[in-house]
């Protein structure tokens, strides 16, 4: 998709015409989706929220600079894991598995009403929970715009500033490696996709 | 196509990245592989398990709160988000903050006239034409060229230019005026020798030389029956008269000078070419200078000589 398709260009525009509720409206739109990125880079809800809303305070700053050379969602996404990388290297944190109750959460969301498969999932999402945790940031990061979020590798490669190539290697890697840490506790053999 | 190729290109053929005949050999291998299946299996679950994980939703206050963050944007914040823009944007903003220095500086020197006369009056004493180059110059570093024009167009500033230039000559006069014994200092060492068989009598004719072109001997030093050396006192106008009358009167007394200065050689010339300088016998003839003489001698430069008196042996 170019950015001369970018479904939120009517909106942009409109921002940087001086519309504060059409800003509210792409807030809404891709807060979610900042949300999830930054939660699962960050591995902590807290700050993963604090940081969604400063990415939210950055982008409208720069809006009036924003061209449109990419899309918007796509430029949103860069600026959410830069601040994600620089947030984790300014805290130099350790690696916070997403793992306890509170944090159980984010991936059971539609918990089953038998309690066997309820187990399973709840177990299996703080797997993947982990698996992503584990990994590299360069790898995580690719892994989780395009599994998780859903971009194509053109996009991934636009919010990276990556080669395809690079994209495609990382993201590989990345598979592998979670396919790996749940494979221990789980059999993925005919497993059908389904909300955990 | 191996094992070992179908496990590297398994991302990409479920993601249908594949080119034709690599899907094509990968789909073959998989036909007769059952542990590649598994595996691809295995990865394809991997990939469904994580779209699958529930997108985190953000707290139910997040667009309040990031309006409020949005508030709390006050103007010094604004300002510092300004200072801190992207260097690529800062340097010109830099570039063009110093361009606006300059001008405004250039503009208020020219325009505040303390300031440039008090350039022009620090010009050090070399000439009109000096000082005038000078502040120019300086000019020129203040205001990039623009002032050797204005300095065309507004010859009053040369003027003062020339004004300054003129005053510390007058000052550099000054000084010397002020310092003659520097003067007999250095007169000294050129000092005028004649032989005379009576350096008493000889003195007194000096003497009354003197006062008949209205100077006077200042001082001596010596014995009248040894050498004498006089330091005498003149009209300026009148030294050349002087020495030629010394040299007439006397010329069986006056040996050649052994070293003498250029300026009094050269003044010993115009006397020479002058045919109204006094007779030697005129010497003697004391006459007594008129009060309009007087008056004219008050106000003339004297210059001060010395002249040594030596015995003949």
């Amino acid at each position: 998709m170019t950015s001369a398709q970018d479904p939120d260009k009517e909106l942009v525009q409109r921002v940087q015409n001086g519309d504060r509720p059409a800003f509210n409206l792409l807030v809404l739109k891709y807060r979610n989706r900042v949300m999830g990125i930054a939660a699962r880079m960050l591995g902590d809800r807290g700050e993963a929220e604090e940081l969604a809303q400063d990415v939210f305070v950055k982008v409208y700053r720069a809006l009036g600079d924003f061209q449109g050379a990419a899309l918007f969602s796509t430029w949103l996404f860069r600026v959410t894991a830069n601040s994600c990388l620089n947030h984790r290297r300014k805290r130099r944190a350790e690696l916070r598995i997403l793992d306890g109750a509170g944090d159980a959460a984010l991936a059971v969301a539609h918990p089953s009403s038998n309690p066997h498969q309820l187990l399973e999932q709840k177990e299996l999402g703080i797997a993947l929970e982990k698996s992503i945790q584990s990994l590299p940031e360069e790898q995580r990061v690719v892994l989780i715009l395009r599994d998780v979020e859903g971009l194509s590798y053109e996009e991934i490669a636009d919010s990276l500033e990556l080669e395809l190539g690079t994209v495609r290697s990382r993201l590989h890697r990345a598979r592998l490696q979670v396919q790996a840490g749940i494979r221990e506790k789980f059999s993925l053999d005919g497993r059908r996709s389904e909300r955990l | 196509m191996n094992c070992q190729d179908v496990r590297a290109l398994s991302s990409d053929y479920l993601d249908r990245r594949l080119a034709p005949h690599e899907l094509s050999a990968l789909e073959e291998h998989l036909g007769v592989c059952p542990d590649c299946r598994r595996e691809i299996e295995a990865l394809r679950t991997t990939i469904s398990l994580l779209g699958g994980l529930e997108p985190v939703e953000t707290s139910a206050d997040f667009l309040s709160r990031v309006q409020r963050k949005l508030e709390k944007e006050s103007p010094l914040n604004r300002i510092r988000g300004w200072l801190l823009e992207p260097i690529k944007i800062k340097v010109p903003l830099e570039i063009t903050a110093l361009l606006l220095l300059g001008i405004l500086a250039s503009h208020l020197y020219y325009r505040t006239p303390e300031l440039a006369k008090e350039s022009l009056l620090s010009v050090p004493p070399e000439g009109p034409q000096a000082a005038r180059d000078k502040a120019v110059e300086k000019g020129r570093e203040a205001g990039g060229g623009k002032v050797y024009e204005r300095d065309r167009a507004e010859p009053k500033r040369r003027s003062e230019a020339a004004e300054a230039a003129a005053r510390a000559e007058k000052s550099l006069d000054v000084v010397s005026e002020a310092k003659p014994e520097t003067m007999a200092a250095g007169s000294r060492a050129a000092a005028e020798e004649v032989v005379a068989d009576d350096v008493a009598s000889y003195e007194k004719k000096v003497g009354a030389l003197l006062a008949q072109m209205g100077g006077k001997i200042l001082r001596q030093e010596g014995a009248a029956d040894s050498a004498l050396l006089l330091t005498v006192e003149l009209p300026q106008s009148r030294q050349a008269e002087f020495l030629a009358s010394l040299k007439e009167g006397m010329a069986a007394e006056i040996p050649a000078p052994k070293s003498k200065p250029q300026a009094l050689q050269g003044l010993k010339k115009e006397a020479e070419d002058k045919r109204d300088l006094p007779a030697a016998g005129r010497i003697a003839e004391s006459r007594a200078p008129s009060a309009l003489e007087q008056s004219r001698r008050k106000d003339q430069p004297m210059v001060q000589l010395q002249l040594r008196i030596l015995p003949k042996k």
